[in-house]
C-alpha cells in the first residue's frame, strides 16, 4: 500500500461520485444510517419517556423502604452525593370525624414529594383535576374522593388523625406511586410529615413503612446503592420493580420497538447489498483494465476499500445528520399527541447510528466488492470471464453477522432479538432457495410463451443470480413490511385486548361471609350480575416438604418478601377459564389434600409438583401436596390467588371474600351506595393503574407506527436499489427492441412480465416468511395466541407485483420516450 | 416503419444478451408477424454457417459469430433497405472479409438496398455507389 494508490483511490472516488451505481450505494448508506439514527434516537427518547413514567410510578428514581425510621446516615450520604431526596411514612390508621370512624391509609409526605411524576388534585369533590405543585401544608389533609362520604364530612371540615386535628383542603385524585401499592386496602389520606409527632400514632409496635425517595444521575444512584449500608429492615425499590402489570407493559413496549428498529436496519442493509453488487459488476471492466496495467490484487483492494471507506464516512455523516433531523421532526409531531414532552435524544444514539453505518457497509457491501480482487486481466478481452464471483453463502454469512451486530441487544428481550435474527437469516436462505426454484420454473415456461412474455421471462432467467437476489431482497422487504404491519395492527391490538374496556377497576375486600348473599343481591340490582365473590384466607408459608422456609433461604429479594408475609389462599372446585395448568393436573381424584400453585411463585420459591406445603392459617396449620402449577394473567386485573385448594380443605378457616368489577359509568352513585350499605367493605379503586397501563400501551402503538414509517422508507430504497441494479441492461434491451421495430406496447409488456414475475415471486416468498415469523414471534416471544390470515400472503403477492411493476415500468418507459437515434448513441 | 422496411447492422453487434442466437434472429420475424419464425430463423442461421451455434447466447459467441447473427437478424425479414454502420469495424481482417462477403452475398440473394457506413476503403470499394464524407462535409460522390 502506498500514497500513490491512496491518491488514486481518492481520484476514483471523486470520479465515481458521478456514477449512478456508486451514488445508489451512498444513498443506501445514507438511508441506512439515517433510519438507524432516527429509529435509534427516537426509540431511545421513547424509552426515556417510558422510563420517566416508570420512575413516576415510584415517585422517584430509587427508593429505600424500611419498617424502621430511615437512619440519618443515609440522608447525609444522599446529600453528599448531591441526590435529591424526600422522605415519607405510611401507616394504616383510623380516622375520626364526629362520631364516625373509618380505616385509612395515611401517608405523611415532606416538601419535594413526589420527586418524579406529579400529584393530581381537585379543589372540590366534583371539581376539575389539576397537578399540585406542593404537598399538604402542616395541619392540612388531602383525601381520596370517597373518604368524605364515608365519614360524612366535606372539603373544609376537620378530621382527627390520632390526637391531631387536620383540615381537609383538597381531594387527592392520583398520586404517581399509587400503582406501586396496589393492595392498599383503605382510602388514602395525605398529610404533612411535620404533623406526625402531634398525632402520637408512632409508638413501639406500630406498623409503619418509612420511605426515602431519591432522584439524580443514574451513575450517582448506582454509587449510592453500592455504598449504602441498609439494615435488615430496609430494602431498595427501583423503578423496574414496579407492579407486574406495568412491568409487563414496559417489556412488551421495548420488544415492539426493538423489532421495528431491527426490521428497518435489515432492510437498509439489503439495499446496500443490492447496490454494492451492481456497483461491483459495473466496476469489473475498469478493475480488469487496471490489472492489465499491472496493478496487483492488494492495490485493487486498497483502491476498492479506500473508495468504500470514503463513501461510508461521507454518507454516514450525512445520514447521521439526516436521521437526527428526522427524529426531531417526529418528536415534534408526536409531542402534540402525548401528555408529556419527550426527553432530549441521547448523543449515543447518533454515535451508534454512525457506527452502524460502518457495520452496515462492511457487512452488506464488502463481500461483492472484495470479489473484485479476483477479476482476471483477461476479462478485458473476454466478457465471459467474470472471475469466481461471490458465493451466496459468503454474502449471507456477512449479512447475518452484520444484522447480529446491528441488532438492538440492549433493548427489551434478547430472545426476541435472537428469534428475529434467526427468522431473518432463515428466511433469507429460504428466499434464495425458493427464488431459485421459481426462476428455474419460469424459464422452463418461456419457449411456449408469446414474444413479449418470452422476452420478459428470458431476462429473468438470464440474470438468474441477480433475479434470485432481487427476489430474496424484495421478498425480505415485503416480509418485513408485512410482519411489521401485522405487529403494528394484529399483535398490538391483541396486546391491547388484554386490557379490554371491561377490565375491572374496583376491588372489594374484607367482605364477611354473612354479607355474601346480600352483596350479590346488591350487585344484581345494579346490573352487575356476573360479579363472582372469591373466598380468601390469609396464611404464612411455614415449610416446603420437611424444610422450614425462611427469608434467608433466598437471594431474590422478591422471594424473601413473599415468604416474609402472608399469602392469599383461596378455594375453588373448577379451574377458571383464564387460568392455565402448566404442569400436573387440576384436582386429580385423590383422597389426600392438595394445592395448586401459581407458576411464577413456584419458580421463585422453588416449589414443584409433588412438594408438600405447610401453611399457618389463623392459629392452625394446614398441610397439602402440590398437584399442579397454574399460569395466571396478572395483567387482566382480575382477582387471582397464588395458592388454591379444593373446597373443603380451607373452608372451615376464617375467610373473607374478595371481588373485582368494572364500575359502570352510568351509575356514578354505585360506590357510595355500596359503602353505605356495607360500611365494613373496603373499596380499592385501581382505575388509575389501569389508565397508566393503557397509556403506556397507547404510546407504544404510536411510537411503533412512526418507526414503521422508517421501515417503509427503507423498503422503498430496497425496491429502487433492486431495480436500479439492472436498469442499464433493461434500457439496452428496450432500445434494441425498439430499433428492431418493436412497438412500445410490446416492450412495456415484456418489462411488465419480468417485473410482475419478480414481484409475484418476491411477494409469495415474503408472505410465507411473514407467516412463519409472525407465528414464531407470537408464540415464542409474546406468548399470545395468534391465528395467521392466509390473505396476508395474497396481499404480499399483490403489493409486491404492483409496486415493482409500477416503479419498473416508469423507469424503463420514461427512457424510451426519446428518439431511437439518441437512445442508440447512449448504448 | 422500421419493422417492415429497415434492417440494421451495428459496429457493436447489439444482440439481446438474454436471447439465444436463434431467439435474436426470430425477434424481427415475430415483430413483423411472419409465419413460422422459428424455422425461418433457423434456416438463415444455417445460411450464415451458425447451425451448430444457434442455441448459444451472445456472450458465448466470438465477435465474428455475433456479427453473423446480427446479419442474419437484419436480413431475415428481407427488408427493402438495410443500414449497416461499420459492420466490420470491430472484427479482425480475416473475419471482416468473411462478414463482408456474407453481407454482399445476402444483399444480392435477397435483393436489398444496402446502405453502408465505413472507414474501410476495401469494403467501400465493393459498393455500387460511394459518398465520401470528411469532417462532416461531402467530398465526393
Amino acid at each position: 500500500m502506498n500514497a500513490a494508490t491512496l491518491r488514486l483511490a481518492l481520484r476514483f472516488f471523486r470520479r465515481d461520485l458521478r456514477s449512478a451505481q456508486f451514488l445508489v450505494i451512498g444513498l443506501a448508506v445514507l438511508v441506512a444510517v439515517g433510519s438507524i439514527t432516527a429509529v435509534g434516537s427516537f426509540t431511545a427518547r421513547v424509552r426515556l419517556a417510558l422510563d420517566e413514567q416508570s420512575h413516576a410510578l415510584l415517585a422517584a428514581d430509587l427508593a429505600v423502604l424500611s419498617s424502621q425510621p430511615i437512619p440519618d446516615s443515609l440522608i447525609t450520604q444522599a446529600t453528599a452525593l448531591g441526590l435529591q431526596h424526600s422522605q415519607y411514612l405510611g401507616m394504616r390508621t383510623m380516622l375520626a370525624a364526629g362520631d364516625r370512624l373509618h380505616l385509612s391509609e395515611l401517608k405523611a409526605v415532606a416538601a419535594g414529594y413526589p420527586l418524579r411524576g406529579a400529584l393530581t388534585v381537585r379543589d372540590s369533590r366534583a371539581g376539575t383535576d389539576y397537578p399540585a405543585t406542593t404537598v399538604p401544608a402542616p395541619g392540612e389533609a388531602w383525601v381520596d374522593v370517597q373518604l368524605p362520604g364515608l365519614l360524612g364530612v366535606d372539603i373544609g371540615d376537620t378530621l382527627s388523625v390520632g390526637s391531631a386535628q387536620v383540615k381537609i383542603t383538597k381531594v387527592l385524585v392520583l398520586e404517581p406511586d399509587r400503582a406501586g401499592e396496589f393492595f392498599a386496602i383503605a382510602p388514602r389520606v395525605l398529610v404533612n410529615r411535620a404533623d406526625i409527632p402531634a398525632t402520637g400514632l408512632i409508638a413501639p409496635g406500630s406498623r409503619v413503612q418509612y420511605a426515602l425517595l431519591l432522584a439524580g444521575e443514574r451513575g450517582t444512584l448506582a454509587r449510592f446503592r453500592d455504598e449504602a449500608k441498609l439494615d435488615p429492615h430496609a430494602r431498595f425499590s427501583a423503578p423496574s420493580e414496579a407492579r407486574p402489570e406495568i412491568r409487563a407493559a414496559l417489556t412488551h413496549a421495548e420488544q415492539f420497538l426493538g423489532i421495528a428498529a431491527l426490521t428497518a436496519t435489515t432492510l437498509a442493509g439489503i439495499a446496500i447489498l443490492l447496490a454494492a453488487r451492481s456497483y461491483a459488476s459495473e466496476r469489473t471492466d475498469s478493475v480488469a483494465l487496471l490489472r492489465t496495467f499491472g496493478a496487483n490484487r492488494i492495490q485493487i483492494m486498497v483502491l476498492v476499500l479506500g473508495e468504500l471507506l470514503l463513501l461510508a464516512v461521507s454518507a454516514s455523516t450525512l445520514g447521521t445528520l439526516l436521521g437526527f433531523g428526522l427524529q426531531e421532526v417526529l418528536a415534534q409531531v408526536l409531542r402534540g399527541w402525548t401528555a408529556t414532552a419527550l426527553p432530549a435524544p441521547p448523543i449515543q444514539a447518533a454515535l451508534r447510528g454512525f457506527a452502524a453505518g460502518a457495520v452496515a457497509v462492511a457487512g452488506f457491501g464488502l463481500a461483492p466488492l472484495l470479489a473484485l480482487r479476483q477479476v482476471p486481466p483477461a476479462r478485458i478481452l473476454r466478457q465471459d470471464l467474470l472471475g469466481p464471483g461471490v458465493r451466496p453463502l459468503t454474502t449471507i454469512i456477512y449479512a447475518v453477522a452484520a444484522i447480529t451486530l446491528l441488532a438492538p441487544w440492549d433493548s427489551g428481550d434478547w430472545r426476541l432479538t435472537s428469534w428475529a435474527i434467526v427468522g431473518f437469516s432463515g428466511v433469507l436462505a429460504g428466499l434464495a432457495l425458493s427464488g431459485f426454484l421459481l426462476v428455474s420454473l419460469l424459464s422452463a415456461m418461456r419457449s411456449q410463451a408469446s414474444i413479449a412474455w418470452r422476452a420478459g421471462l428470458a431476462n429473468l432467467a438470464r440474470r438468474r443470480v441477480q433475479s434470485v437476489w432481487q427476489i430474496s431482497a424484495l421478498g425480505l422487504g415485503i416480509m418485513a413490511l408485512l410482519l411489521l404491519g401485522l405487529l403494528r395492527t394484529d399483535l398490538m391490538s391483541r396486546w391491547q385486548e388484554t386490557l379490554p374496556a371491561s377490565t375491572p377497576d374496583q376491588f372489594l375486600v374484607n367482605i364477611q361471609p354473612a354479607q355474601v348473599d346480600a352483596l350479590q343481591q346488591f350487585m344484581r340490582a345494579h346490573q352487575l350480575p356476573d360479579t363472582v365473590l372469591y373466598p380468601m384466607v390469609r396464611g404464612r408459608l411455614l415449610a416446603i416438604g420437611d424444610h422450614r422456609v425462611s427469608p434467608d433461604d433466598y437471594d431474590d429479594p422478591r422471594a424473601k418478601r413473599l415468604v416474609d408475609r402472608e399469602f392469599n389462599l383461596s378455594w375453588s372446585d373448577a379451574l377458571r377459564a383464564d387460568n392455565r395448568i402448566i404442569t400436573g393436573q387440576f384436582w386429580p381424584p385423590s383422597a389426600t389434600p392438595q394445592f395448586s400453585v401459581e407458576v411464577e411463585l413456584a419458580k421463585r420459591l422453588g416449589i414443584t409438583v409433588g412438594d408438600t406445603l405447610r401453611f399457618s392459617i389463623a392459629d392452625r396449620e394446614v398441610t397439602a401436596r402440590v398437584t399442579s402449577l397454574r399460569e395466571v394473567a396478572w395483567d387482566s386485573m382480575k382477582v387471582n390467588f397464588f395458592v388454591l385448594a379444593p373446597p373443603g380443605l380451607l373452608s372451615n378457616q376464617p375467610a373473607t371474600f374478595i371481588t373485582s368489577f368494572k364500575a359502570p359509568a352510568t351509575q356514578p352513585t354505585l360506590l357510595r351506595e355500596l359503602v353505605a350499605a356495607f360500611p365494613n367493605i373496603t373499596v380499592i379503586d385501581v382505575g388509575a393503574l389501569v389508565t397508566q397501563v393503557r397509556e403506556i400501551m397507547a404510546r407504544v402503538v404510536e411510537a411503533v407506527q412512526f418507526v414503521f414509517l422508517f421501515t417503509l422508507a427503507a423498503g422503498v430504497i430496497v425496491l429502487v436499489a433492486a431495480l436500479k441494479a439492472t436498469q442499464a441492461e433493461r434500457l439496452y434491451d428496450a432500445v434494441i427492441m425498439k430499433t428492431l421495430g418493436a412497438p412500445r406496447r410490446l416492450i412495456a409488456t415484456a418489462v411488465a412480465v419480468e417485473f410482475a414475475a419478480l414481484g409475484a415471486c418476491a411477494g409469495l416468498v415474503g408472505g410465507l416468511g411473514a407467516w412463519a415469523s409472525g407465528w414464531l414471534i407470537a408464540r415464542k416471544v409474546l406468548h399470545i395466541a395468534y391465528a395467521f390470515q392466509p390473505v396476508v400472503i395474497a396481499i404480499g403477492v399483490l403489493a409486491g407485483l404492483l409496486a415493482i411493476v409500477a416503479v419498473g415500468l416508469y423507469a424503463v418507459l420514461s427512457a424510451l420516450r426519446e428518439p431511437v437515434t439518441s437512445a442508440l448513441r447512449k448504448l | 416503419m422500421r419493422r417492415d422496411t429497415l434492417g440494421f447492422v451495428f459496429q457493436q453487434f447489439h444482440l439481446l444478451p438474454a436471447f439465444t442466437a436463434l431467439e435474436n434472429v426470430m425477434l424481427p420475424l415475430e415483430l413483423a408477424g411472419r409465419p413460422t419464425p422459428r424455422e425461418t430463423a433457423a434456416a438463415i442461421l444455417d445460411a450464415v454457417g451458425l447451425r451448430e451455434r444457434k442455441d448459444h447466447y451472445p456472450r458465448q459467441l466470438s465477435g465474428g459469430e455475433q456479427q453473423r447473427v446480427a446479419l442474419a437478424r437484419a436480413y431475415c425479414t428481407s427488408p427493402p433497405v438495410l443500414m449497416a454502420d461499420e459492420p466490420t469495424g470491430n472484427l479482425d481482417a480475416a473475419t471482416a472479409t468473411q462478414i463482408a462477403d456474407l453481407l454482399f452475398a445476402l444483399n444480392a440473394q435477397r435483393a436489398t438496398t444496402l446502405m453502408l457506413v465505413t472507414h474501410d476503403e476495401k469494403l467501400a470499394a465493393r459498393c455500387a455507389r460511394r459518398i465520401r464524407l470528411e469532417a462532416g462535409r461531402l467530398i465526393a460522390s
